[in-house]
């Protein structure tokens, strides 16, 4: 019944003799919250690198809304339905918040450079449409008041929101959110999950999450899948994995299991 | 009185700030490059070469003053297509390679006029027809390409295409993620100045009378940069501002007589510690502590 999003099948990525992804297969359905957990340095990101197009991979396939994107560049990848947000934040620092979001809109612009430039009637029309759907953005994620400061301006958690705001300005079908939690407060926690349940079910949306922060993974996301040492350990409903053995080795550190670091 | 005996130094305060701005252009893009004065050599080339070969007599003949603007437009054609051959394979390359690739280009460009016979070879061009009597007169070319292009640039950050080039400018990894086509952009921001570049060759021609392999030096084109950097690169008003302050510095300083050089050193010293955000910056902020 389901249609599958996005779809991994044997995704492996070398840095010269590490292996950060190693034979990673799994796949997530429309309308999912899926996550991705692993101890640290355990290849989450990398993963995310692979599947956005912003780090080639070594072997395996990534096939999105049906079709196979290896070797797309990233911007052809964004711009068929899957935006991100980055674990360290990567704003348009120098750029007004209200720009942050109008930026990626660039991909629905149906009209031409000179046309703009002169501001023919419908580069107008299309500026002031761009201009409403992002002060829309920006009033769901609460910065509607602060549009016009530099994002640099902002405070650290107003600037995960902002970074959520402008994912969402491409309209995407698959969201990937690494890490929004990270450097949050509990209560900033808490509103972060009833957020992106609210946002899955506004925009029809697919999210695919990294997070550390076991709770919110638990409460939030309907699958799970676990990755150690660049591998799937793991994946299925959160009180399976939570009881797998392997995952608990994972996370709390078995001797014989993998190497300590 | 003042105007004749400045007219010289303002109409090149104007041609000189239109040359940094064609840096601002790729700048604003994030991209750094040093071949502005390339392009703006081969539209002077091309209209000392209109202006002067025999072979253009009819054209001449048949256009009258019109000339201008047909020397204009070709050096635009020219400008945006060499500017497209270029920038393709040198936009691959980043930060610091991309401002040494468009030195080499400069440098090859230079190497190739002085080997050509319909360059004047070393000598280069003379005698180039001029349409005004005195130097103030070409304000009536650059005046009005400066205006045009301070409007160009006002409107550009309000666009969809400026906004991706600020966009690449500040984290081009995540533009890139957001769905902006990174390499048309910065290329589309690079052959933007190509252009302005070679109108401006194109105009100055006559107004220096002579062309030749000098005017696309290594010392020009940082030149340019510094005019943006000074004036300040993240306004549109930051070429202007920067041509005004370094090309009336040596003018005004001449009773220093060879210190001068020096003074011209300080000042680019002290405002890039200083003034990061250039002329145009400290202004801004001063507005706002005025404000406050």
């Amino acid at each position: 019944m389901s249609q599958t999003i996005l779809q991994l099948d044997g995704v492996s990525r070398a840095f010269g003799g590490l292996m950060a992804v190693g034979d990673v297969s799994f796949s997530v359905q429309a309308g999912e919250i899926f996550g991705l957990i692993g101890p640290n340095g355990a290849g989450k990101t990398t993963l995310f690198n692979l599947v956005s197009g912003i780090t080639p991979v070594s072997a395996g396939r990534v096939s999105f809304l049906g079709r196979d994107i290896l070797g797309l560049a990233p911007h052809k990848v964004a711009g068929m339905g899957m935006a991100r947000t980055f674990q360290n934040i990567r704003l348009f620092a120098g750029m007004s918040v209200l720009d942050n979001v109008r930026a990626p809109m660039q991909a629905f612009s149906r009209t031409g450079f000179l046309q703009d430039l002169i501001g023919l009637p419908a580069s107008r029309a299309q500026e002031a449409q761009i201009l409403a759907s992002a002060m829309e953005l920006l009033t769901l994620v609460g910065l509607d008041a602060k549009a016009r400061a530099a994002a640099s301006s902002l405070p650290y958690g107003e600037r995960r929101r902002l970074e959520i705001a402008r994912a969402l300005a491409l309209r995407p079908r698959l969201l990937l959110l690494d890490e929004p939690a990270a450097g949050l407060n509990l209560a900033e926690k808490a509103e972060l999950s009833d957020f992106i349940r609210d946002l899955r079910s506004r925009f029809d949306l697919t999210v695919l999450i990294i997070e550390h922060h076991v709770p919110l993974v638990m409460g939030l996301c309907d699958r799970l899948a676990v990755l150690n040492f660049g591998r799937l350990i793991c994946q299925g409903r959160p009180e399976e994995v939570r009881c797998d053995k392997s995952v608990i080795d994972a996370y709390l550190g078995d001797s014989h299991a993998a190497p300590r670091t | 009185m003042f105007l004749e005996n400045y007219g010289f130094l303002i109409v090149a305060i104007v041609q000189q700030a239109l040359l940094g701005m064609s840096l601002w252009y790729p700048l604003m893009a994030g991209q750094l490059s040093l071949a502005s004065i390339g392009f703006y050599s081969l539209g002077g080339y091309i209209a000392a070469i209109m202006g002067t070969s025999p072979a253009f007599a009819a054209w001449r003949e048949a256009l009258g003053p019109a000339l201008y603007p047909v020397e204009w437009l070709i050096a635009l054609a020219a400008s945006v297509l060499l500017g497209l051959a270029v920038g393709i394979p040198a936009l691959r390359l980043r930060g610091i390679y991309l401002a040494l690739a468009t030195i080499a280009f400069v440098q090859v460009l230079n190497v190739v006029v002085l080997v050509l016979d319909v360059t004047g070879g070393a000598v280069g061009l003379f005698g180039i027809p001029q349409p005004f009597e005195s130097r103030l007169g070409y304000l009536w070319f650059f005046g009005p390409l400066l205006a045009v292009m301070l409007l160009f640039s006002a409107r550009l950050t309000r666009t969809v295409a400026g906004r991706s080039f600020m966009a690449i400018r500040e984290d081009e990894l995540a533009a890139q993620a957001m769905g902006i086509p990174t390499t048309f952009e910065k290329v589309r921001a690079f052959v933007i100045g190509c252009g302005l570049a070679g109108v401006v060759g194109a105009m100055s021609a006559p107004f220096l009378n002579t062309w030749n392999a000098r005017q696309s030096s290594f010392d020009a084109s940082v030149a340019c940069l510094a005019y943006v950097l000074i004036g300040g690169a993240r306004s549109v008003w930051g070429p202007l501002l920067g041509a005004a302050l370094l090309v009336a510095l040596p003018e005004v300083l001449r009773p220093l007589k060879d210190a001068r050089l020096i003074m011209n050193g300080i000042v680019l010293v002290v405002a890039c510690i200083y003034l990061p955000q250039g002329i145009a910056g400290l202004l801004a902020s001063l507005r706002r502590r005025e404000a406050a």
